[in-house]
């Protein structure tokens, strides 16, 4: 029993594919991301199932049902847009209740479980207000209980925190994952936001040029992406070309443009080039005469980014090589201490390099 | 409006130049109004006695009951048609394939600058062929052709800011694609549509020349009006151009005064 379906689905406008033939389940009130940048499909797969494009081929089942050729209206599906689309000339109940009303439900049931649903999502006092004396948050929580109170099989959720400020957004966040969790329903979410993803999704399909470029958990996604593009979108900044010059069984031994690293990445082939990614916050920093054997590499500091929270310090490397590293901004912490043009011996554990 | 630096000279001669322009638009409006109400049997300004004796006798004519009772009827005919046709096409300019969508704009609302004795001319001779002049099978569609326009310019304008996203939510909580403009789009639309319409039922109520080519014996009110005149100039002409006026100026201070029509019909600023 899978609540959505997406079978080989492909959606083409004339010479230019958007989506190309994605495959995707969500089942048991799983929250899956459909995460990348814009352009990538994400929206068009997100719509596909809605009902509002239809796919050019493939098919898309709800609740074990074809609905590929069904309207909207025929799929049970709760769709919050960006924009929350609120109907502007009705209050907060009328919007929470129209469709209660298209299914020609009974006034008196629908005043009821319109004023449970917006207990439920805490605007039970707001609901003679009309959309446009309600804040950013509010909206959203109206176009959720409206999504929500024809309960629908599945939760589909299009960049709904884009209009919010970072606070509301952070707050919103958890809001809402705990009452997705509390309903127990699949939700599909866009976003091109990876620290959203990473913080609410079970799965996420991070999606480039229509295709899905990675599925996994949140770690999976962020700790072994599986390409040079989902390392980059997640964020990672340092990725590089490399030569790998040996491989044994504890690991490979690489080379970037002469500059020697160890690696215990299990992908490595010997005397192939391939892509390596350094997780800037793995990069210790050894302290002037500790010895730490020979996975110390001399460098300078090249620039400090104070972040609040942590430091990201740029260094400068032989070879020309810049490796940007993060440290936790503690009293204790060496980074916070750095100096630009100081130069610091810097220790790359084995498992921070990842060859893609 | 004035701000602090602007020069109170300027400013004067501004507000000297509105009062003139102002004057030039209403005066002759503001004269006939006032000749209307003479008490004399000719007309002349100012008149030597006031009374009411030519709105008596305006509304007690059976012509221009008539007439006047044929232009209600056409009007109230033609605004509700104009009304859903124009909807429609906008719609269609709207939504609809965006290849030729600008020419095909164009020649939709053509006849807002068609010389309407040309357009006349055209649907007079159709008329003749299909011999239905002088009927209301005429007249309608003849006043459709030059209203429609208007109700494409001033619902297009609603649709162009309305957010489709809006209907599609609408279709995922169960309307079906005509549930959702009907409980969704045309209400948020409305200001459009109420432009729309009072234009309609203005101009149609106003039209004179291509129905004077449709018109045999029929006599609409400006119809009426131009008949007289070419006999003699008598007093309840100014009446009878007092009372439409009435008419007309009321309806325009209901678009202008409901300001949501203005700012959101993008028609009035």
């Amino acid at each position: 029993m899978s609540d959505v379906e997406i079978q080989s689905a492909v959606k083409k406008y004339g010479r230019f594919t958007a989506v190309d033939s994605l495959d995707l389940t969500v089942s048991g009130g799983e929250f899956v991301t459909l995460l990348g940048p814009s352009g990538c499909g994400k929206t068009t797969t997100l719509r596909m199932v809605g009902g509002f494009v239809r796919p050019t081929s493939g098919r898309i089942r709800i609740s074990d049902e074809d609905v590929t050729d069904k309207p909207p209206q025929k799929r049970k599906v709760g769709f919050v847009f960006q924009n929350y689309a609120l109907f502007p000339h009705m209050d907060v109940a009328r919007n929470v209740g129209f469709g209660l009303r298209m299914a020609n439900r009974e006034r008196s049931e629908r005043e009821k479980r319109v004023a449970e649903i917006l207990s439920m999502v805490r605007l039970g006092h707001l609901s003679d207000r009309m959309p446009s004396q309600l804040s950013g948050g509010q909206q959203q929580r109206v176009a959720l209980a409206r999504a929500l109170i024809i309960q629908p099989s599945v939760l589909l959720l299009d960049e709904p925190f884009g209009a919010l400020d970072k606070q509301l957004r952070d707050h919103m966040r958890v809001e809402l994952r705990e009452l997705q969790r509390s309903l127990g329903i699949s939700t599909l979410f866009v976003t091109h936001d990876q620290d959203e993803a990473l913080s609410m999704s079970d799965r996420i399909v991070v999606m480039s040029e229509g295709k899905a470029a990675q599925l996994g958990s949140p770690s999976e996604i962020y700790e072994r992406p599986n390409s040079k593009f989902v390392a980059e979108f997640m964020g990672h900044s340092n990725i590089f070309d490399c030569l790998v010059e040996d491989v044994s069984k504890d690991g490979a031994s690489i080379s970037l443009n002469g500059v020697g690293f160890f690696t215990n990445s299990p992908s490595a082939r010997k005397g192939s080039r391939m892509t390596a990614m350094i997780r800037p916050e793995n990069i210790e920093f050894a302290d002037s005469g500790e010895k730490r054997g020979d996975a110390t590499v001399a460098a300078t500091v090249a620039g400090m980014e104070y972040l609040g929270s942590t430091v990201q310090v740029t260094l400068s490397l032989e070879a020309g090589i810049s490796l940007v590293a993060r440290q936790t901004n503690t009293e204790s912490a060496t980074g916070s201490k750095l100096r630009t043009g100081q130069n610091v011996a810097v220790r790359i554990p084995p498992e921070a390099v990842r060859l893609l | 409006m004035e701000n602090e630096y602007s020069s109170r000279l300027g400013y004067r001669l501004l507000l000297i130049f509105t009062c003139l322009v102002i004057t030039f638009l209403i005066a002759p409006l503001a004269i006939l109004v006032v000749q209307s109400f003479t008490a004399e049997s000719y007309l002349s300004f100012p008149p030597p006695s006031y009374g009411m004796r030519w709105y008596a006798d305006v509304l007690n004519s059976a012509d221009w009951q008539d007439s006047a009772g044929l232009s209600l009827l056409l009007a109230c005919i033609v605004t509700p048609c104009s009304l859903a046709i124009g909807t429609m096409a906008a719609f269609a300019l709207n939504r609809g394939p965006s290849r030729g969508r600008r020419a095909m704009y164009a020649l939709m609302i053509s006849p807002m600058v068609l010389p309407h004795i040309v357009l006349g001319l055209g649907i007079f001779r159709i008329a003749l062929e299909l011999n239905i002049s002088d009927t209301m099978i005429a007249f309608v569609p003849a006043h459709l052709t030059i209203t429609i326009p208007f109700v494409i310019i001033t619902v297009g304008a609603s649709l162009q800011s309305f957010d489709i996203s809006m209907e599609e939510a609408a279709q995922s909580l169960g309307a079906s694609k005509f549930g959702s403009v009907w409980y969704v789009t045309l209400p948020i639309i409305r200001p459009g549509l109420i432009a729309g319409a009072i234009f309609s039922f203005i101009i149609s109520f106003d039209e004179f020349i291509i129905t004077f080519f449709l018109a045999t014996y029929s006599r609409t009110l400006p119809l009426e009006m131009f008949s007289t005149l070419m006999f003699q100039v008598k007093p309840s002409i100014a009446a009878v151009s007092s009372l439409t006026l009435a008419v007309t100026a009321g309806l325009t201070a209901i678009l202008m005064f409901r300001g949501q029509v203005a700012g959101e019909s993008g028609v009035i600023k």
